[in-house]
């Protein structure tokens, strides 16, 4: 019963919460992604792709969209695949390819599922040890698979069934030879594998029966391969030839090219070619068509062909060494529409600032082939690094690279005029060139954005007067007055935007200098710049109304970029207010007022070393923001060229956090707890050595720097993990800057690990309300402390003391004073499979919200299982009315631990991957829970359904007063609180929020694969007009009046005046 | 560690396959679904025949559900003993205790129904002109109209007696009127249906009209406290 109305009373409240279909892809925006592709293949008009986000997706190669894709787990990465019968393909994945899945092509329909062996005994090897191919002949629409797993099995299966046939196991068990490839031809398997010598790897073949796996041979090749780079290729014969001949073996000893035509029986010899001197081979994905390409000492690259006899060269690229005019060629190969080979060859040439297609086509019955060849615009600058700035060749010897990765699609006609070119660059952009026209681009390195922030655009000049006039102090003929002057103000904005439009520039390089300020805020500040910094070494401005790019910039490499090379993992992103020194104190000059961001990241040199860098932008253009000791901007170098950040670490940060002076200090503390600025100037200094008193940090230290106190002292210390509060100091005999030194320490459990700690998500001093009245006009004032922090931990072996069954592994929440380091709240939660990774927590002011899986062995629980999410609630003192005006309250008072928490637990139908709270801009509005599920969806929780107070029996007068319903542990599934609705939303990892100029609504964006942003009114749009108000019905009303005054006007008028005359 | 020894030991493969009903009633309708036990530690996803399997599955209780972005299934209890290969299947109710007693024994293998479809959106409150007159409130000021229309052939059926006591009343209402030029809103709103009634009951004209607009404010007050509730 109890249930039932209480979903009734829930229906109603939802009601006004759900979007209307019309709604969608204006409130909201969603970006499917699917990562940064490692392995493409053209599929007829699809592209197959695996990518580093364990995605097996395909695409449109006509508009790059995704015909589908198929998401795996972080246990279940793709391993390889193969299509076979032209319509399906077959994707070996997990830990030594222990799981089969064939999909139709064009569908992304899941055909097949089959477990070859258990992911907990897969063996983990250095080398690719995961192939799959198919046999040779489909019978019936049934093709033969044939899967090479865990580097040492081989198994047949039947496409249709999934019945493995038979499986052969290599009888080292993988000790010794680790087999890579796999072959097939009519009468036998070919697996080729590396064997481990002393000193190099040497080569291994082992040829099974087709029939029943039996083995033929196994025979080992004595070769010499290099340990850090071992490759081979296994090159087919074309199928033209009559006879069917062997793979053959290919591979690099030395110099030398050696190849070796395999046979069931294993024997014959291995064939040397003389004369030239060979640096590496490289299989271009011809390997079926017998081609490869040798790249030569003297920096040309070779065409080999393998005819079914020997191998031999077929043509020369010359020039494919990097040079000053031009970097390295990527080779790409394709076969045509009547099958025969195609190879296309891409550079960036220096000289011409273009990108360099060449195609080769060759023609075997005269033994030659022709090239052909044009250019195609790639723009280096947004896309790909920059290898020519002036006169400096900066990139010229990096590792990195413009395009990481081609794929070539020849198949379509000879003239070059319809081959496709799909590059990969090193941001993660996928590009698809149809011969020197772009014809889509998709940027994957969304879906790794680790920092993110709102940024909020300055108002139009209409608006601002909107929103700058207080009607506060003036008469009622004032108000009136103004009301008057903002209609006309806000009718002509909207005639404006109607006539002209808004001015969006999608792209970065194109824009006159004067453009940038066409980016103006909407009237309710739903327009923000998003600036997101992913680890592909880019960074974006995305414009929030529809998730576009507006500005791209990559991550310059400073030093590293010389010579060695590296990545830039952003850390930390912060909004820093306009600086001082350039606001005109009128505030006539807006342009002025300027806010930047500021990413702090990690720049991880190949070379191991590893530096703090902060970059500095102008969130509105992507341009370099110039610190403030280099004076005067420099308009020069923006725009064009990777952002230039400045080294504030040289090593590691550890921790970092703005400066509250409100200037928007950066401060960041190095290995050595020493404080280090950005900017760093005497002004910042002095600012830092007057707040330094109040800057309080917790720093999770694995080892003791300092004597332990006596307590603790029985156990190691130095293996324990521990929290330790830290301050500042000054001594100028000792060092030139701050300097943290420990205040309390914390020690963890054994075994017990930090793996996050969250900080209070917004400063207290922004909370209107202080307290909650309750319905007996009482008052429970709200524990309002800015020092909180939330510490998440993982404790592993603590089961072979507690005696739990599963895997022996807790999670620990602690919610601590950084000041004293008071523990105020702790939980111990239980950790399925032995990972905590699926513990969430949120907390804002004074609530807490975290989320786990009860699987039924914690002590208290009743045997249930299930995802929980707790709400916590922290208020002063023992009860209602106790006042300590915690917000306010010096941290050493005793009264900072007189709190009461109110707490409850409910049980929620979807696992949770990111939990975050809303936030709007006075905090009047309430904050409803914002939870992204593993069902691949947003969702949203009503405030009143996770106050902790919520009565178990009936609900009294007071309470319901107060809008308290009675507690129900299963919180209500109901699909109209899904924010995402019909879009699937996958792997989000974070969730964050921002307030728009209206109080009711915040915006909710979700960061993961995907992403997706929309708006959320957790109190109803209170302060716009509702939705369901009748523009045409008031008019329609109004001109009825109206009609009905004019018509009665005369008709009253002539009454009256023959009222006067016959009244007396 | 130990269940890896004790799925080497001994460990079952639970299979099923999702029955198409009016609700989903095919592979394209659902997506891509997955079958999970607890939170994920085996799980199998949903082939085009609607078929799906999970393998090695070691001895315990284990909580089914299905992880579909459009549909909702039940949960369901999954027994796993060491004694016998097939896995005994239950019903579970989501938010009940995993070992009660009024679990209803299910067939093996697993068969799972789609219960329901996510309907995300609500539809738009259209406006129409029958709805806007079906309104209880726009009734009463339809009679109220009626009555106005009526009221001059009352008043000329009227005694002269009465109708010194209505002139009387006009006065009051006059009065009122008064009060309101004066600053005191609410009393005077309260009147403002009488006063229209004296500026109106001369005309015939207009009176229609004048009682939709009236109508139309009641209507949206009626609204505004239905969405606070």
């Amino acid at each position: 019963m109890l249930p039932s109305l209480l979903v009734a009373s829930l229906s109603l409240a939802t009601a006004g919460w759900a979007l209307h279909e019309s709604d969608v892809g204006v409130v909201d925006w969603h970006t499917r992604l699917v990562g940064v592709p490692l392995q493409n293949t053209f599929h007829g008009d699809l592209i197959l792709t695996a990518t580093t986000s364990n995605v097996f997706a395909a695409l449109n190669a006509t508009d790059g969209s995704i015909a589908w894709r198929s998401i795996h787990d972080d246990d279940d990465p793709v391993a390889a695949f193969d299509v076979y019968n032209h319509s399906n393909v077959a994707l070996l994945s997990g830990p030594g390819g222990s799981t089969l899945r064939t999909y139709d092509t064009s569908t992304g329909h899941l055909l097949l599922e089959r477990r070859l062996h258990n992911p907990a005994h897969a063996r983990r090897h250095e080398i690719q040890h995961v192939a799959i191919t198919t046999g040779p002949g489909s019978v019936e629409g049934s093709t033969t698979l044939f899967a090479l797993t865990n580097g040492d099995t081989v198994s047949r299966i039947d496409s249709r069934s999934g019945e493995v046939v038979w499986t052969w196991s290599s009888p080292d068990e993988g000790s010794l030879v680790v087999y890579s490839h796999i072959r097939t031809t009519p009468d036998a398997v070919y697996a080729v594998g590396f064997a481990k010598s002393k000193a190099a790897y040497t080569l291994h073949v082992t040829t099974l029966s087709i029939a029943n796996g039996s083995t033929i041979a196994s025979v080992n090749i004595p070769a010499n391969l290099a340990k850090d780079r071992p490759s081979f290729v296994l090159l087919e014969a074309p199928t033209s030839s009559l006879a069917a001949p062997g793979p053959c073996l290919t591979w690099l000893e030395s110099t030398s090219i050696r190849a070796a035509v395999l046979t069931p029986g294993l024997r014959g010899q291995v064939q040397i070619l003389p004369g030239v001197n060979y640096t590496r081979i490289q299989d271009i994905g011809l390997a079926g068509a017998g081609q490869l390409i040798a790249f030569t000492q003297d920096g040309s690259a070779h065409v080999m062909r393998y005819d079914g006899e020997s191998l031999r060269p077929m043509w020369e690229f010359t020039d494919v060494a990097p040079s000053q005019t031009h970097t390295e060629s990527y080779f790409a190969g394709s076969l045509s529409e009547d099958g025969e080979p195609r190879i296309a060859s891409v550079y960036w040439s220096h000289a011409n600032h273009k990108a360099i297609h060449q195609t080769f086509t060759p023609r075997l019955a005269e033994g030659k082939g022709q090239v052909t060849g044009y250019t195609f615009p790639f723009r280096t600058h947004e896309h790909g690094v920059i290898r020519h700035v002036g006169s400096v060749s900066l990139y010229l010897a990096s590792p990195l690279t413009p395009f990481t990765k081609v794929t070539f699609d020849g198949r379509s006609s000879h003239t070059h005029e319809t081959t496709r070119l799909l590059l990969t660059t090193s941001t993660g952009t996928l590009q698809l060139w149809k011969h020197d026209v772009l014809q889509w681009s998709r940027e994957e390195a969304l879906s790794t954005i680790r920092v993110a922030t709102f940024v909020p655009l300055p108002p139009s000049s209409a608006s601002s007067s909107l929103s700058a006039g207080s009607t506060v102090g003036q008469g009622i003929s004032g108000t009136v007055l103004t009301c008057i002057r903002r209609f006309s103000e806000s009718i002509l904005q909207h005639l404006r935007t109607y006539a002209v439009g808004p001015i969006i520039h999608e792209d970065g390089s194109t824009r006159s200098s004067g453009a940038p300020s066409a980016l103006y805020s909407d009237q309710f500040g739903f327009r923000q710049v998003i600036v997101a910094a992913t680890t592909e070494g880019v960074l974006y401005g995305l414009d929030s109304s529809d998730g576009r790019v507006i500005w791209r910039r990559l991550f310059g490499l400073g030093w590293a970029s010389d010579r060695v090379g590296g990545r830039v993992l952003p850390v930390k992103m912060y909004v820093l207010p306009a600086k001082v020194g350039r606001v005109s104190d009128d505030g006539s000059k807006e342009e002025t007022l300027k806010q930047t961001v500021v990413v702090v990241t990690q720049r991880r040199a190949h070379n191991s070393l590893v530096d703090t860098v902060v970059f500095e932008v102008d969130p509105l253009t992507g341009d370099d923001v110039p610190p403030l000791e280099d004076g005067e901007s420099d308009a020069s170098r923006s725009r064009y060229g990777p952002l230039e950040g400045k080294d504030v670490i040289q090593g590691p940060m550890i921790e970092s956090f703005v400066l509250p002076d409100g200037q928007g200090t950066v401060a960041m503390l190095d290995e050595f707890l020493q404080v280090q600025l950005y900017p760093d100037t005497p002004a910042t200094r002095a600012s830092l050595a007057n707040l330094a008193p109040s800057l309080h940090l917790v720093l999770p230290t694995r080892t003791s720097s300092t004597p332990s106190p006596g307590r603790g002292s029985d156990n190691d210390v130095s293996t324990r993990a521990q929290l330790v509060g830290h301050r500042l100091t000054f001594n100028d005999n000792v060092s030139t800057v701050h300097v943290a030194y420990p205040t309390w320490r914390i020690m963890l459990g054994p075994g017990e690990t930090i793996r996050e700690t969250i900080r209070n998500g917004k400063d207290a001093g922004q909370e209107l309300s202080v307290g909650k009245v309750l319905g007996d006009r009482r008052t429970l004032y709200k524990y309002l402390n800015k020092h909180l922090r939330v510490v998440l931990t993982e404790a592993k072996g603590i089961g072979a003391q507690t005696g739990l069954e599963s895997s022996g592994t807790m999670c620990g929440l602690y919610v601590l004073d950084s000041v004293k380091g008071t523990v105020l709240y702790r939980a111990r939660l239980p950790a399925p499979e032995g990972r905590c990774d699926d513990v969430r927590a949120a907390f804002v002011d004074h609530w807490l919200v975290y989320s786990y899986f009860e699987d039924g062995t914690s002590a208290g629980g009743d045997g249930t299982k299930g995802w929980r999410i707790v709400s916590v609630e922290m208020y002063e003192g023992k009860k209602p009315d106790d006042v300590t005006r915690s917000f306010e309250l010096s941290s050493y008072s005793n009264a900072t631990t007189d709190i009461t928490t109110y707490e409850q637990a409910y049980l929620i139908p979807y696992g949770v991957t990111a939990l975050s709270t809303t936030s709007t801009r006075l905090g009047v509005t309430l904050k409803n829970l914002i939870v992204a599920s593993r069902r691949r969806a947003v969702h949203s929780v009503p405030r009143r359904l996770l106050d902790p107070r919520r009565p178990l029996g009936k609900v009294s007068p007071s309470e319901a007063e107060e809008g308290l319903v009675t507690y129900d542990a299963v919180l209500p599934d109901d699909a109209r609180l899904t924010l995402s609705h019909n879009y699937e939303v996958a792997n989000i990892r974070q969730i964050m929020n921002a307030p728009s100029r209206l109080e009711s609504t915040s915006l909710v964006l979700a960061i993961g694969l995907d992403l997706f942003l929309t708006r959320v009114s957790p109190s109803g749009t209170f302060d716009v007009l509702s939705e369901n108000f009748n523009k045409a019905q008031l008019v329609l009303t109004i001109g009825g009046l109206a009609l009905a005054i004019g018509l009665a006007r005369p008709v009253v008028r002539r009454r009256q005046l023959r009222g006067r005359w016959y009244s007396a | 560690m130990n269940a890896e020894l004790s799925s080497t030991a001994f460990a079952v493969d639970l299979l099923g396959f999702v029955q198409w009903n009016d609700v989903c009633p095919s592979y394209e309708e659902l997506g891509a679904a997955t079958v999970l036990l607890d939170s994920g530690r085996y799980s199998g996803r949903v082939t085009r025949s609607g078929s799906f399997s999970i393998p090695d599955i070691s001895p315990g209780v284990y909580v089914l559900s299905v992880l579909s972005h459009d549909h909702t299934f039940e949960q369901l209890r999954v027994n796993i003993s060491d004694a016998s290969s097939i896995p005994e299947i239950k019903t579970y109710v989501f938010g009940t205790p995993l070992l009660s007693s009024s679990a209803v024994a299910l067939s093996y293998p697993v068969v799972l129904s789609p219960r329901s479809k996510n309907s995300y959106f609500k539809p738009h409150e259209s406006f129409s002109l029958l709805g806007m007159f079906q309104n209880p409130m726009m009734m009463l000021m339809l009679l109220t109209a009626g009555m106005m229309l009526a009221t001059p052939y009352i008043m000329k059926n009227l005694d002269p007696q009465s109708l010194e006591e209505f002139k009387n009343q006009q006065a009051k209402v006059a009065s009122v009127q008064s009060s309101m030029q004066d600053g005191d809103f609410k009393s005077g709103l309260s009147t403002l249906l009488a006063a229209d009634e004296k500026t109106k009951a001369s005309t015939s004209g207009a009176k229609s009209q004048s009682n939709n607009g009236g109508s139309t404010i009641q209507q949206r007050k009626g609204g505004k406290g239905g969405k606070r509730r």
